[in-house]
């Protein structure tokens, strides 16, 4: 896989990520979920098989379409605006995620060098980005779907650097569980939160 | 196992009560069944001052090396003087309780007086901190349980509270000495306590007793006045001071700075309690100073090295006690009885507490011996004043508890007598015959100086008749509300409220909106600690 | 022959999950899971060391291997006692479970659990575990949080800490497999050992991490929480064990014991303060459980004076304490005397309910440690521990033990307090009296009597040969 496409991977998956924590428009949101699950393929695809990268990919996808059928279903989804103007807020969290790319980028070389040596640093840069990003939105958003998007990018970005360092079918299974039964749970919390407002 | 038969004895005549009470009340059965028990009781343990010592396992915690404790009852001349007037006093609260029966709780009351003497009993006859730690904790519960049931007022109730809360905490001082004394060494008896933990148990003791901390909790409900409510009170003084007479090495293991210190604050825990005492408007008032000044008596000895005189004392305090506040109905035809039971408590040559000097005094006469001296004057002046200030008549009581009433109160003088005699090996001693001379000299004084000012029992004008009355009365209530500690109380409060309020300031930042944020800087923070390697002491 | 990860795990497994459709026959569930539950404890204790019965003439062997997708799954006789442990929490919780408003999916969902729980501490690399972990986090969510209630901000909390807490095992893990060939000094060691630190620091609420307990405590049904959390505490304690176990280069770190015994300290010194300064009852249960975890670390820490069989020995006490304790505010809360779970609710209690009083304030009473209960027998070798140790490190434990004093004292004064106006009665169903009053019995006679019941709960150190000759 050539050099070009893995770094537009890392590109897309922290632009999605700086999105999900930035925008709150739930449509952008999940398209932007799904395309970060793009990117991860591709990172993926470096080291592994197509059939090993795919399941991850598919599980990813499978859930946001859930989520997205979920939002339509209980009339929670909003026509998406994406050239609205953006809010104060939105600005400071903008600003938080470039501040955390840069300490990551800046930091990916240490820690390559200390503790993840065997590991490509595309790979470490795209996989402790999308970790720290989405750690940020967990603790800058409590709505519950935002949560949800942050665990699946977290977990996404976490099977990024763990495949890079073991393989296992059994992992692989029950890493897939642990992605659907998350999306299940953003449903749960979904269908709650539309209970409550009714 | 004839220790057993005691309990064996007692626990029967509760359950004998119960079942026949609930199948067919009669208050004269219910009474002759407590009657007759404790009086076998009685005579049984005084029996079994004939095999002193004794010892008894009652149950052996052993599952290979896991626990490797037994609960063991033992009997010497350490607690067999406390155990007969525990006993004494179980026995004398049922006949004294005769002034009660046409109330048809009397019964269960009954059972609730055998029911407190057995498992102080058991306390009191612990060999080992684990057999003591575990009676404790069950008079305390009990105890606790009885006093919710009398559904008191909010203010007696608050005080029920406080004082459970202080039990726990002489509970778990006593559990710390144990853990303190293992280290020395595992599963020692209360024979043989390590010196390092004396002064913990010595904690422990005072806790119980109420020197520590000197907040008297007081309650004032009618329903503790019976004969049930004395042996509540006094009962679970009598296993801390049966402990007590354990703590020989505390002169040597206490720092000399922290000895002196402990000698002083007992002292005048002991002078406050005693002017207190003294001078309570009634006697139901005066219960809790008696408590705490004798007790003081008993922990000085201990503290001047000599903890076996603190018998002496322990013993006044049951007996002499149970005698005056069992005294109710003050009958006035009968008042010699209690006056005789000051023989408990003069100290003069060849009486029960003639030993009890040398634990105070034996080391020489210091300033601090005039101040048990000036405290014993106080607690004979008081014992005299309430004994005389009896005033009614005995037609007040019907016509069986003219009987049995005074019957109960000779009881107690008869088990003062005998342990006059028989106590321990040594009780009938000459003593240091200086030091009751003077205490009495000086009640001599107070009683002509009270005849000189025209003072009589009950003294109800005092006002007019006592010169520098104000100015006394003022410098009373200023010592009362500094030794009575409620401002030590009021900055504990407010030192609890502050940590409280910073507690929940940091609860509601923590599980506040930026609370994952906190939990990452908490994580990052340990991770910092880890890689810094903090080194710990 | 039989797998017995297939009688513990599989079959569990799969009747909870064919129980799902079954939920809103709420009494058929539980009971089938009741049933179940104790059948299944009752095999763990009673299967003998060659694992195999002989019954009317036939031999019945287990296998105790199971393989799955590559990697096995084990259970033998040493892990008997463990299972039976966890099965007997599935039971005590579920056998009642119907008198509370619980989610409709307790039974099956309880079952679920524990079979999960069970294949944590079955699954090789045990490492693995971690993730089931997280799916065990997830199955709770529904049971915390059913539907008709608020998405409240503690489960989010739960959530996210949890799955923080696998990702740190899981690379622990990596690391240590690295370990293996790597000379002692390796920093890759104290990497390892930073990881493992911290991700059971997320799993068991250790403080400074530990808000999500108080918040889940407050927010879900007490029922459910006790149930959760006892489980999640036995559960995670033992697989710590097997770290200390199988790892020599960590239990062999210079003061690695020493310093849990400190960590262990703090939290009780703190856990004490905390419990004292609250004013809802629904939050005490948090504390309650990081007090308990801190007992838990410093009786590991004090492994060299026996600390482990006291780790074994408080599961009982500690259960009986958890039990009573969530039965009594689960039926408060149920019965409307708890709207916003603040201890003033309460005034009163010990005349207007004595036993659901007794209950809470019996419970408390156990887990401070007081003699005459169940706790105390264990309680006192682990101060004697702390004392033959290091005796000054005994201010954690006094501020720890008055701390939880003063609670007690707040508590009982509000229990006693008279009603300035004439509330009702809080009716005590003749049953409800019946399983406070068996559960304070069950404290005293434990309390009395802690030879003839806690010694059998060792057995759960079995497996741990490595620990145990580290320290014999």
């Amino acid at each position: 896989m050539s050099q070009t496409l893995i770094i537009l991977s890392v590109v897309l998956v922290f632009i999605c990520a700086i999105v999900n924590l930035v925008r709150r428009q739930w449509g952008i949101n999940l398209i932007a979920l799904a395309l970060q699950y793009i990117g991860v393929f591709l990172l993926q695809l470096a080291l592994r098989s197509l059939m090993m990268s795919t399941i991850p990919l598919l599980v990813g996808i499978m859930m946001t379409i859930t989520l997205w059928v979920t939002l339509i279903g209980t009339d929670q989804l909003k026509k998406p605006e994406p050239f609205k103007a953006p809010t104060s807020g939105e600005v400071f969290r903008a600003v938080a995620g470039l501040v955390t790319v840069i300490f990551v980028v800046l930091l990916v070389p240490i820690i390559r060098r200390e503790v993840f040596p065997e590991t490509g640093s595309y790979l470490l840069l795209g996989s402790i980005g999308l970790i720290a990003l989405s750690l940020l939105q967990l603790g800058m958003k409590t709505e519950p779907l935002y949560i949800i998007i942050g665990l699946l990018s977290f977990l996404s970005g976490f099977q990024l650097l763990y495949v890079a360092l073991e393989t296992s079918a059994l992992l692989e299974a029950l890493f897939a569980v642990l992605n659907l039964g998350l999306g299940l749970t953003g449903v749960f919390f979904l269908v709650k939160a539309e209970d409550e407002a009714q | 196992m004839y220790i057993l038969a005691i309990f064996g004895i007692l626990a029967f005549a509760g359950v004998a009560i119960l079942v026949s009470q609930s199948l067919k009340p009669k208050t004269a059965r219910a009474w002759l069944i407590a009657l007759v028990a404790t009086t076998l009781a009685w005579v049984a343990m005084l029996f079994l001052r004939l095999y002193l010592p004794t010892n008894l396992t009652i149950l052996s915690w052993e599952a290979g090396e896991l626990f490797n404790s037994k609960l063991t009852l033992t009997l010497d001349y350490h607690n067999w003087p406390y155990a007969i007037s525990l006993l004494t006093i179980c026995m004398a609260a049922i006949f004294t309780d005769t002034t009660q029966t046409n109330n048809p709780s009397a019964p269960l009351r009954w059972v609730g007086s055998i029911t407190i003497a057995l498992i102080n009993l058991v306390g009191l006859l612990a060999g080992d901190p684990l057999t003591l730690a575990i009676a404790w904790a069950l008079v305390d519960i009990i105890e606790l349980l009885y006093m919710i049931n009398l559904q008191l007022n909010f203010e007696n109730n608050q005080v029920v509270a406080t004082s459970f809360a202080i039990r726990l905490l002489s509970l778990f001082a006593l559990l710390l000495a144990t853990a303190v004394g293992w280290h020395d060494q595992p599963g020692f008896s209360l024979h043989a306590i390590p010196s390092n933990a004396n002064w913990v148990f010595l904690l422990a003791v005072s806790l119980r007793l109420g020197i520590l901390p000197l907040k008297l909790p007081f309650l004032n409900a009618d329903e503790l006045r019976q004969g049930m409510a004395v042996l509540l009170r006094f009962a679970p003084a009598a296993s801390a001071l049966a402990l007590l007479t354990h703590l020989s090495s505390i002169p040597q293991t206490l720092p000399p700075v922290w000895l002196l210190t402990l000698r002083v604050v007992t002292a005048l825990a002991m002078l406050y309690s005693a002017l207190m005492f003294a001078t309570r408007p009634e006697k139901f008032a005066s219960r809790p100073y008696w408590l705490v000044a004798l007790s003081s008596f008993a922990v000085q000895c201990a503290l001047q090295g000599n903890p076996l005189a603190s018998r002496a004392w322990g013993l006044a305090l049951l007996l002499s006690g149970a005698l005056l506040y069992l005294f109710d109905p003050p009958i006035r035809r009968i008042r010699f009885l209690p006056l005789v039971g000051i023989v408990g408590l003069v100290g003069l040559p060849y009486t029960l507490t003639a030993s009890g000097w040398e634990g105070l005094i034996g080391a020489g006469f210091s300033f601090r011996s005039f101040i048990f001296i000036f405290s014993h004057a106080l607690l004979l002046i008081g014992y005299l004043r309430y004994a005389l200030e009896s005033n009614i008549a005995i037609t007040a009581l019907e016509k069986h508890a003219r009987i049995t009433f005074p019957t109960g109160l000779v009881l107690i003088l008869q088990t003062i007598l005998i342990l006059n005699i028989t106590g321990w090996p040594g009780v009938l001693t000459l003593g240091l015959w200086v030091a009751p001379v003077i205490s009495l000299l000086l009640v001599c004084l107070s009683v002509f100086a009270f005849f000189k000012l025209g003072l009589k029992v009950p003294f109800t004008n005092l006002e007019q008749r006592l010169p520098f009355y104000r100015i006394a009365h003022a410098v009373l209530t200023g010592i009362q509300s500094f030794f009575s500690l409620d401002w030590v109380y009021t900055a504990g409060s407010f030192l609890g409220k502050q940590i409280g309020k910073v507690t929940n300031l940091v609860t509601e930042l923590v599980e506040g909106e930026g609370g994952i944020l906190w939990s990452l800087v908490f994580l990052i923070a340990l991770t910092t600690l880890f890689i810094a390697g903090v080194k710990l002491p | 022959m039989i797998s017995l990860p297939l009688i513990w795990i599989a079959f569990p497994l799969i009747t909870g999950v064919l129980l799902i459709p079954f939920a809103k026959n709420r009494r058929l569930s539980v009971s089938v899971v009741s049933i179940i539950s104790l059948l299944l404890t009752i095999l763990a204790i009673v299967l003998p060391k060659e694992m195999a019965f002989v019954i009317f003439g036939h031999r019945y062997e287990f296998n105790p291997v199971f393989f799955l997708l590559g990697r096995m799954l084990s259970i033998n006789h040493n892990a008997a006692v463990i299972i039976a442990l966890l099965y007997l929490v599935n039971f005590s919780w579920n056998l009642i479970s119907t008198r509370f408003k619980v989610s409709q999916y307790f039974g099956s969902l309880s079952l679920i659990t524990t079979a999960l729980w069970v294949t944590v501490l079955a699954i090789e690399p045990f490492l693995y575990a971690a993730v089931i972990v997280a799916i065990i986090t997830l199955i709770s969510i529904p049971l915390l949080s059913p539907r008709g209630e608020a998405n409240r901000p503690g489960l989010f909390r739960y959530l996210i800490l949890q799955l923080l807490a696998t990702s740190l095992i899981l690379l622990s893990g990596w690391m240590l497999a690295g370990i293996v060939s790597a000379p002692s000094a390796s920093p890759l060691i104290f990497r390892a050992t930073v990881m493992v630190l911290l991700g059971f620091i997320l799993w068991l609420g250790v403080f400074p991490l530990n808000s999500w307990l108080s918040m889940l405590s407050d927010e879900s049904h007490h029922w459910v929480v006790g149930m959760l959390l006892s489980m999640r505490q036995i559960a995670l304690i033992i697989y710590f064990l097997h770290f200390l176990d199988r790892f020599a280069w960590l239990r062999n770190l210079p003061n690695i014991f020493k310093d849990m015994q400190l960590i262990g300290l703090v939290i009780i010194a703190f856990g004490g303060i905390a419990a004292a300064s609250q004013k809802s009852i629904r939050r005490l249960f948090g504390f309650f459980f990081l007090i308990e975890t801190g007992y838990t670390l410093l009786s590991i820490g004090l492994a060299a004076h026996g600390g482990l069989n006291q780790v074994a020995m408080s599961f009982i006490p500690r259960l009986i304490s958890y039990w009573l304790w969530a039965f009594t505010v689960a039926s408060l809360s149920d019965q409307g005397n708890l709207k916003l779970g603040y201890l003033n609710e309460l005034s009163g209690l010990f005349y207007r309910a004595p036993f659901l009083a007794s209950g809470l304030f019996f419970s408390l009473l156990n887990l401070l440690g007081v003699p005459l209960f169940a706790f105390f027998p264990v309680r006192r070798l682990v101060w004697a521990g702390v004392a033959g140790s290091q005796t000054s490190w005994l201010i954690f434990l006094v501020i720890g033990i008055a701390s939880m004093i003063v609670h007690a004292l707040n508590l009982l004064r509000i229990f006693i307090q008279p009603e300035s106006e004439t509330r009702p009665a809080t009716p005590e169903a003749p049953s409800q009296k019946f399983f406070i009053g068996l559960g304070i019995l069950l404290l005293i006679v434990v309390g009395i009597f802690p030879h003839f019941f806690l010694p059998y709960w060792t057995g759960i150190l079995a497996p741990f040969t490595n620990l145990f000759n580290a320290f014999p």
